[in-house]
């Protein structure tokens, strides 16, 4: 899952007229009269690929390990959210009932740059398509050019970039076929991912182009009520190892201490087992300050089962996004069991 | 040495059981004080608050004055193009502006999209987060208004139904009368859904590289925001005035406190003695005494802030008034007591306490522990007092004189009239010591050369006051005179200016052409004179720029003050052009001077053809033929249009039927002209509230003089009462001289008056506004001022004398009991 998505949301809970938010972000905020995630429903592509609107909240989230043509590792983020303040469709004319936050970022190992873009429905300055994937905000935007071809490009103060992306293998359900439970008491969300997708393009840090090289991975999730409400923040992990095989863990950090953990093991073929929170352990190595915090840059995951043992380490431990609600996103590098890269996200701290 | 040892919390329990039995002597000090302390802090007060006003209001004009993307015509267009733009990489946020309400009595509403607002630098403005962030985006919406207007704003809402008025919110920090809210809020309420003024650049120089959306490359163009008009430097000549004014009253209530302390230590002076021999050291008596004066003054000083606070309150509307009408400036409505004022105050109360009792103090350390003075002493006193007041005045006025010739500049200017003030008031002893001597040449009888030598007797102790009074009325002839004369002046010139019948301002500039192609064809027209106007600048000065029509009423009508040869036909058919008086003394232009104008289409240059009077308007400006605007200014607004008619308020009316112009965008001369009159009414009115808050002051200060006066004066007039005079007839005689005093320096302050008076409009108004006034005289107003300062003596002489009536003969007869 990637629960970072959620998190973000919190700016939009702000938008939830006349409730109290709750849990992190508001994200366990009830949701009268938005249409509600079930199991059993199919996910088809590419029309889920396209906005949801009657949900509450959905994002597109991409997250890109790439490596410039002078061999240094970069991270990449894009993500676009939608919120709805209202079940009621947009339309037009500077319409309230959806608000748009777009972030993206490039991470290197001594430099991280974002940039947040906020917009509301109706104005045309953010929007998606609901059959596939053509999502904007601003100049960003995350567009499939032909049936095996997407484009993803934004721009910040002091970086750009300007992607081309490949699908080499196929979507992956989270959860009971898409159905991804959130929390003990049952809250979900339907959640798919592309996590094999080749990336070329450039990256433009301070004026300087660089080639890059690398792979992404997509996120498509959208639900009415994703979070219990005593949810808090979380850990969120994705894993390309270097043999074909992928990784996806998150846990859920409530208020009384538990945790919720879960995940799913997709191997090279596109094949996904789940994960239950006692297949995966999930735990902090060491503490990075970074933005006045103590932030735990390091990790080890542990899947006996499997016999995975890596220890996940920031290529930059400062990815500190200062964004309206501030969070920690980068890249990550992976030794122990298996050689891999990949991303972490770390909200709530 | 018992005393000596115990003698600071003896000397100043002496000191205080002294007010505890003159309670009228304390209350006058307090008073006096606290008034001085009180008109200080308010006129601090109101610059203080009018200036908070134009910052807050200069931020909130910044965050939407930035380069932006709009219609060459100013027209509103399609809000797509807001996407357009944001798509292709523009940071750009949309903005409506318009009018709300008539055009008088409308106010200009914004509205702007938080989401994407971001202006440069600080604002204001705060854009609702959170979960108020919906009810301002939702309809009915939410409006951010200056408190100034809330109410303004409410009545014009009220005309809604109520499900789609908005939400209005008082923004205190706002400023400058702006109402702002949601796109989509202000959209609805101009009836303008789908449409904007202009796209904001919110990140000037991030701009990319790529041309402007297609569809909108022919229609939009980037265009750098307006010359802003510094509202600090241009009203910074209206606060001077008003710091002065706040400096003369406190100098008059100091006269207060200064008499005051006289009288209390002439009071002490013989248990100061005895402290002394009691062995008490000077420095401890001095100690306790500034000890005193400093309790005193931090009472005085805390209720004079609070009368400040009342007075400032009280004068507010009219000085807000003022600064709207003159400079367009819009300031806050509420004070607020500050920490500042407060320290100020008391500061202001303590220095001035302290220096009006330096006298004292002085006179307490020179003072000889047994009293050997003769009685005779005083002559020879006041002689060398004399001298050294006509050394001072004489200084004084050559200070003023000097600067007058070779000074510049408004503080140059008032320094001026402060030595004309003071030097006046330093020669007022001098002045009446001389009529009073010539008075006693027709002396008959010993009663008549009693009550000339014992006027000139009196002089010394009573001059404070009346250089009081002097001051007072003296300023209230020179202001009243400037403030008549000036309705004089206006009142020809608006005859002059507004020839034309019916003023209307077209709502676009396509409407005009419509308006005049009508008025062409219509026999009631006598004439159309189309007013184009622009912005521009000269050597970075901001001009306004306006146009006008080749027509007889202006070459008739309008007198230039300065003029070459032929300054209309320059004008109209060669490089000429007219500037206003404002200009001329800003940047010293005379006719025949070169001017280079920066206009819309590049540097145009220019003969200076003449010069003209233009009362009231802050803004320096230039006039030229209307086509020569438009030809240099393609922008120019051109919405105004006069017409001379014979039956203005039928063409109002039909033009407002048959053109849809609705009929608050037009005003008939009668009432442009009451409009224009009330406006300059209200420049004056706290100068003529100052001013006669001045002369309260300055009677306060008689009565205080009169009561120091009155103890020392049961001496004077004991002899005279051992000779057989009635008390009745000395209490007259005593009547008689302070009425005397008065209307000689009545007489006085008339030539100060018209010397004030022509300080005014010669010197500080050029200064100041940046127009010269004819100087004309009142003699009726001098008769009032005269009769106002013999009143002001009359009642502040009641009480002192009626004490003297009911003088016991017992005390009278005491004043012999010591006698060798």
């Amino acid at each position: 899952m990637n629960i970072k998505a959620i998190f973000m949301l919190a700016l939009m809970t702000a938008f939830s007229t006349g409730v109290n938010a709750q849990g992190f972000a508001g994200l366990g905020t009830t949701a009268d009269g938005f249409k509600q995630v079930v199991r059993g429903k199919e996910i088809e592509f590419p029309l889920d690929y396209g906005a949801h609107p009657g949900f509450r909240i959905e994002w597109w989230y991409v997250t890109a390990n790439l490596v410039s043509d002078e061999g240094a590792a970069i991270g990449l983020q894009w993500t676009l959210f939608r919120q709805a303040s209202s079940p009621k469709p947009d339309d037009g004319n500077w319409s309230t009932s959806e608000f748009w936050m777009g972030h993206s970022a490039v991470t290197s190992a001594n430099n991280h740059f974002y940039a947040e873009k906020l917009a509301r429905g109706g104005s045309g300055q953010a929007g998606a398509r609901t059959d596939t994937i053509d999502v904007w905000v601003d100049d960003w935007a995350f567009t499939e050019t032909s049936p095996d071809r997407l484009a993803l490009k934004a721009a910040g103060d002091r970086f750009s970039y300007t992607l081309k992306l490949h699908p080499t293998g196929d979507e992956v359900r989270h959860g009971e076929n898409g159905y991804s439970v959130k929390s003990a008491q049952g809250q979900a969300s339907y959640y798919f991912s592309h996590p094999f997708l080749e990336v070329s393009g450039s990256v433009t840090i301070d004026d300087k182009v660089h080639t890059v090289t690398g792979n992404a991975w997509l996120d498509r999730e959208w639900s009415s009520q994703p979070l219990a409400d005593n949810q808090e923040g979380w850990d969120w992990f994705s894993i390309k190892f270097d043999d074909g095989n992928r990784l996806m863990a998150f846990s859920l950090r409530d208020t009384n201490g538990d945790r919720y953990v879960s995940g799913s093991w997709i191997s090279e073929d596109g094949s996904i087992s789940p994960l239950a929170g006692d297949k995966i352990d999930l735990a902090p190595r060491a503490q990075s300050s970074v933005a006045g915090r103590s932030i735990p840059t390091s990790w080890r995951i542990s899947i006996p089962s499997r016999k995975v043992e890596l220890n996940i380490d920031a290529l930059n431990p400062q990815s500190w996004m200062s964004t309206s609600i501030p969070y920690w996103e980068g890249p990550v590098t992976v030794s122990g069991s298996h050689k891999a890269m990949g991303y972490l996200e770390m909200t709530g701290y | 040495m018992t005393l000596a040892r115990q003698s600071p919390m003896l000397v100043i329990a002496t000191l205080f059981s002294h007010w505890g039995k003159h309670k009228l002597q304390l209350a006058t000090l307090v008073i006096g004080l606290a008034s001085a302390t009180a008109l200080w802090t308010a006129v601090q007060a109101l610059n203080d608050h009018a200036r908070a006003s134009y910052d807050r209001s200069a931020a909130t004009i910044a965050a939407f004055d930035q380069p932006a993307f709009a219609r060459p015509d100013r027209r509103l267009f399609d809000d797509s193009a807001f996407a357009a733009f944001r798509r292709a990489g523009f940071m750009v946020t949309p903005i409506i502006e318009g009018r709300l309400g008539p055009p008088a009595g409308g106010l200009t509403i914004t509205g702007f999209e938080p989401l994407t607002f971001a202006p440069a630098g600080e604002t204001p403005i705060s854009v609702p987060r959170g979960e108020n962030m919906l009810s301002f985006f939702d309809a009915p919406g939410e409006l951010l208004a200056d408190p100034t207007i809330v109410a303004r704003l409410q009545k014009l809402l009220d005309q809604l139904p109520e499900s789609e008025r908005p939400v209005v919110r008082r923004q205190e920090n706002l400023g400058g009368g702006q109402v702002l809210g949601d796109i989509s809020t202000v959209q609805r309420l101009l009836g303008k859904t789908g449409l904007i003024s202009k796209l904001m650049v919110t990140e000037p120089g991030s701009q990319p590289n790529a041309a402007i959306p297609f569809q909108w490359q022919d229609k939009l163009v980037l265009a750098e925001p307006p010359v802003s008009v510094d509202l600090a430097g241009l009203t910074d000549s209206f606060h001077l005035n008003l710091t002065a004014f706040g400096m003369l009253c406190f100098l008059v209530g100091l006269f207060i406190v200064y008499s005051a302390i006289g009288l209390a230590i002439e009071d002490l002076i013989a248990a100061l003695r005895t402290l002394r021999i009691c062995g008490v050291s000077l420095r401890s008596l001095l100690g306790s005494l500034i000890l005193e004066m400093t309790v005193l003054a931090l009472f005085a000083g805390t209720l004079g802030i609070l009368g400040g606070y009342l007075v400032a309150a009280q004068l507010l509307p009219d000085v807000s008034a003022s600064l709207r009408g003159l400079y367009g400036a819009q300031i806050g409505g509420s004070l607020s007591l500050e920490a500042s004022w407060w320290l100020g105050g008391i500061a202001v109360s303590l220095l001035g306490a302290l220096g009006a009792s330096l006298g004292a103090f002085l006179k307490v350390s020179r003072m000889a522990l047994f009293d050997a003075r003769g009685a005779s002493a005083w002559r020879a006193q006041q002689t060398r007092t004399l001298k050294l007041q006509a050394t001072v005045a004489l200084i004084c006025f050559a200070t003023s004189s000097l600067l007058f010739l070779f000074g510049s500049g408004l503080s140059a200017a008032f320094i001026v009239m402060a030595g004309l003030l003071l030097g006046s008031a330093f020669l007022l002893p001098v002045i009446l010591s001389a009529l009073v001597l010539s008075g006693s040449k027709t002396a008959r009888g010993p009663l008549s050369d009693w009550f000339w030598a014992d006027s000139k007797q009196q002089l010394s102790g009573l001059s404070l006051a009346l250089m009081a009074l002097l001051l007072a009325l003296g300023t209230n002839i020179g202001v009243s005179g400037m403030v008549e004369g000036f309705r004089l002046t206006f009142n020809e010139f608006l005859e002059e200016r507004l020839s034309a019948d019916l003023y209307v301002l077209a709502t676009t500039n396509e409407q005009t052409q419509e308006l005049m192609d009508w008025a062409k064809a219509e026999p009631a027209v006598t004439a159309t004179l189309p007013i184009w106007g622009a912005s521009a600048s000269i050597d970075g000065h901001p001009v306004s720029v306006t146009g006008f029509s080749d027509h007889t009423s202006y070459r008739d009508t309008w007198q230039l003050l300065q003029a070459s040869p032929s300054p209309w036909s320059e004008t109209l058919e060669g490089d000429g052009v007219l500037i206003n008086e404002q200009l001329h003394y800003r940047l010293s232009l005379s006719p025949g001077h070169s001017i280079v104008v920066q206009s819309e289409t590049g540097p145009l240059e220019l003969q200076v053809a003449g010069v003209y009077s233009d009362y009231g308007n802050p803004r320096s400006e230039i006039r030229l033929p209307n086509p020569r605007v438009a030809a240099a200014w393609p922008s120019s607004e051109r919405r105004r249009v006069a017409f001379m008619t014979n039956d203005a308020a039928d063409l109002q009316k039909r033009i407002e039927t048959e053109l849809a112009i609705p009929a608050d965008q037009m005003i008939e001369q009668k009432g442009l002209k009451q409009f224009s009159q009330a406006v300059f009414e209200r420049t004056f009115v706290i100068s003529g509230a100052l001013s006669t808050l001045t002369l309260a002051v300055a009677g306060v200060a008689m009565v205080t003089s009169l009561l120091t006066l009155a103890s020392a004066r049961i001496s004077g007039v004991a002899p005279l009462w051992a000779m057989g005079v009635r008390r009745r007839a000395i209490t007259r005689l005593e009547g008689l001289k302070i009425l005397m005093l008065a209307a000689l320096t009545s007489v006085t302050a008339i030539p100060l008056g018209v010397a004030i008076t022509w300080c005014l409009v010669d010197v500080i108004n050029v200064a100041a506004f940046g127009w010269r006034l004819p100087l004309f005289v009142f003699p009726s107003q001098w008769l009032t001022m005269g009769l106002l300062g013999l009143g002001t003596a009359f009642v502040a002489s009641l009480y002192p004398l009626m004490k003297l009536l009911r003088t016991p003969a017992s005390d009278l007869a005491k004043v012999f009991a010591h006698e060798h």
